[in-house]
């Protein structure tokens, strides 16, 4: 618990210093509105605040780990130390109930990782936005998941399978690393899963219509080729041999040299892309939060299921 | 010897079996991604061997399809090089803190060390079969990485140079054993498993940043300028160009260069480049690699040294509970 506190202590000051630091570079510099854009006589204010920038963003990688890290590490030792120290068997008689016990356990842990972790939620989100201060990040896929409450879920998530693990393995190092790659693997599920079901909310546009290819905060999926029947296919069933595209986006298989351009008899369809727009940004992040939980709670039953029926040693 | 190793394995049996078993993973994909790419690439130069007008890269070219399959092969060898570097370290640290620290938490520590004929015997069997293990191990993971290095499809045989600097070699061995020890006086310190798996994390982390620093700092110190010209190969650690006066071999960087004028268009050659100017890189050339590979082995050898000589410091000094 300390180790988290001190941890979340340093990260916290950090972001928040980073995100002052670039508010004041901002501020000294009205004439200069985006920080991201090169206009004449705003370089070095854009280098500067970019190579600042760069390692704020480090950061945010940091808050994407810490409910990971944090979880399992708080999670892990709760059973396993009591087994693994042999003071099991006396700890368990001594309470009304197995179950009570390590109910009390978890809500204790639980309690301080969301209290550490609200922190480290407050602190991104004044990092990212002052990353992006252009940018209305409640409505933008930027940095989902280390700026945002899914890092609360997440924590809660990683502290029932560090518990669980914990639990079934009945020793703490090794308990550790067991959780470790349970996480990798239903983490890596989960993604995979919410990321079927958030294409639901996917729409289809086209990339030549706006300047950049992109659209703002959206979340893209990917691209396609629109055939002119309206079917949508992916690139990988055209693309056998070779594919040439023109400014507009459309696309043929054949080159004919003598005119130096794309066969026209070739063409096969439109470039699109594939995106969740930025408006999407809340639902996406209630869905993949409410699973984060629901998976939490039930690994959590699972630990308690499992703490009645294991010896205690 | 054989008690003991019997013992450790007993002991570490689960840690081992993970991440032993995730070394291996790592070693059979590093190397499975490995053949692949080289049997792509192989059939992608026969196809542009076949093809002779075709212009290697070009989207346009009829070898294109084989780009296709290189991409997630590379891909792929980006993840493996991450298990390269973080498993070696893994097994070092969940193998090295439970080694002191596990005897000291369960109160097994003052049994264990008075059946023993000295505590620095004790540890000696106890931390050797576990630090042979990672070792062992760790080179495998290395070679793995090594392997998976030269195979990339812009080495082609040639020397990869600095590239993959922390994912690839014997080295990556060395610097487990150095972890390994750090994590076994930090076990030793603390007394207490998970924080000391905590604090050897912090310590790892600040080890491996100060060996970039140093390291980066005996390059640049010995970055030398190397003349290039248009059709010159060079494979290095680059650290910055310039230009040689090629009357006085006087050597001006990029931003000097400008101020001298040497881009005056009165005084650009047929090809656009100054006259009497000759580029160079401001780099350590690759052959220079074995060099440093043996400068940093030393370095986290002497930690590993320093932080088992501390650990049996520690072991013989510390109250056992």
């Amino acid at each position: 618990v300390l180790a988290s506190v001190a941890g979340v202590a340093l990260l916290a000051a950090a972001m928040l210093w980073f995100a002052v630091q670039l508010r004041m570079l901002v501020a000294a510099e009205p004439g200069c509105p985006d920080p991201h854009a090169y206009v004449p006589g705003c370089e070095a204010f854009v280098q500067r605040f970019q190579g600042m920038s760069g390692w704020a963003q480090g950061l945010l990688y940091l808050s994407w780990g810490a409910p990971f890290g944090m979880g399992l590490v708080l999670g892990v030792p709760i059973v396993a130390r009591e087994v693994e120290g042999r003071t099991a068997g006396m700890t368990w008689t001594l309470s009304r109930s197995r179950a009570r016990w390590l109910a009390g356990r978890i809500a204790f842990a639980a309690l301080v990782l969301v209290a550490l972790l609200a922190i480290v939620v407050l602190a991104s989100g004044q990092l990212a936005a002052a990353i992006v201060p252009n940018l209305q990040l409640e409505r933008d896929f930027t940095w989902i998941g280390r700026r945002d409450w899914l890092i609360v879920a997440r924590g809660l998530a990683a502290l029932g399978i560090g518990a669980l693990v914990g639990t079934l393995v009945g020793r703490q190092l090794p308990g550790l690393l067991a959780a470790g790659f349970a996480s990798v693997l239903l983490f890596t599920g989960m993604s995979l899963a919410m990321d079927r079901w958030n294409e639901t909310l996917a729409i289809i546009t086209d990339p030549y219509a706006t300047p950049d290819g992109f659209v703002d905060g959206s979340l893209g999926l990917g691209g396609a080729i629109e055939l002119p029947s309206g079917e949508l296919v992916p690139y990988a069933e055209i693309t056998a041999d070779e594919q040439y595209q023109d400014e507009t986006g459309a696309i043929y298989t054949r080159w004919d040299e003598e005119t130096g351009q794309a066969d026209p008899d070739s063409f096969v369809g439109w470039d699109r892309v594939r995106i969740i727009p930025g408006q999407q940004y809340q639902v996406v992040l209630a869905r993949d939060s409410g699973v984060t939980l629901g998976v939490g709670m039930v690994v959590i039953g699972g630990s308690l299921v499992a703490v009645v029926r294991r010896r205690p040693a | 010897v054989r008690r003991a190793v019997r013992l450790a394995w007993r002991q570490q049996r689960l840690e081992l079996l993970l991440l032993l078993g995730v070394a291996a993973l790592v070693v059979v994909t590093a190397l499975g991604i490995a053949w692949q790419t080289r049997v792509v690439r192989d059939e992608q130069l026969a196809c542009y061997r076949e093809t002779p007008t075709a212009e290697e890269g070009d989207s346009l070219s009829p070898c294109h399809a084989h780009d296709l399959k290189l991409d997630p092969l590379q891909a792929a060898a980006g993840v493996a090089k991450v298990g390269v570097i973080g498993v070696p370290i893994l097994l070092a640290v969940f193998t090295g803190v439970p080694i002191v620290a596990r005897e000291l938490e369960g109160r097994t520590a003052h049994m264990t060390w008075s059946l023993s004929r000295s505590r620095l015997r004790w540890l000696v069997l106890r931390a050797a079969p576990p630090l042979a293990v990672v070792a062992v191990a760790s080179v495998a993971v290395g070679v793995a990485g090594d392997v998976l290095t030269h195979a990339a499809p812009w080495v082609e045989g040639s020397d990869p140079g600095f590239e993959d600097w922390w994912s690839r070699g014997p080295q990556v061995a060395v610097r487990a054993t150095a972890v390994f020890g750090v994590a076994l006086a930090v076990g030793a310190l603390l007394g207490r498993q998970l924080p000391a798996v905590l604090v050897t994390g912090g310590a790892t982390l600040a080890l491996f940043m100060a060996a970039f620093f140093v390291l980066d700092g005996w390059m640049q110190a010995a970055a030398e300028p190397v003349p290039i010209a248009p059709t010159t190969i060079v494979s290095g650690k680059i650290y910055g160009s310039g230009w040689r006066n090629d009357a006085t071999g006087e050597l001006l960087d990029d931003v000097e260069a400008d101020l001298a004028g040497i881009w005056d268009e009165d005084d650009l050659n047929e090809e656009g480049m100054p006259r009497g100017y000759t580029m160079y890189f401001l780099m350590v050339p690759s052959h220079r690699y074995g060099e440093f590979v043996l400068r940093e082995s030393a370095l986290f050898a002497s930690v590993a040294g320093l932080t088992i000589v501390t650990s049996a410091w520690i072991v013989g000094r510390r109250r056992p509970a």
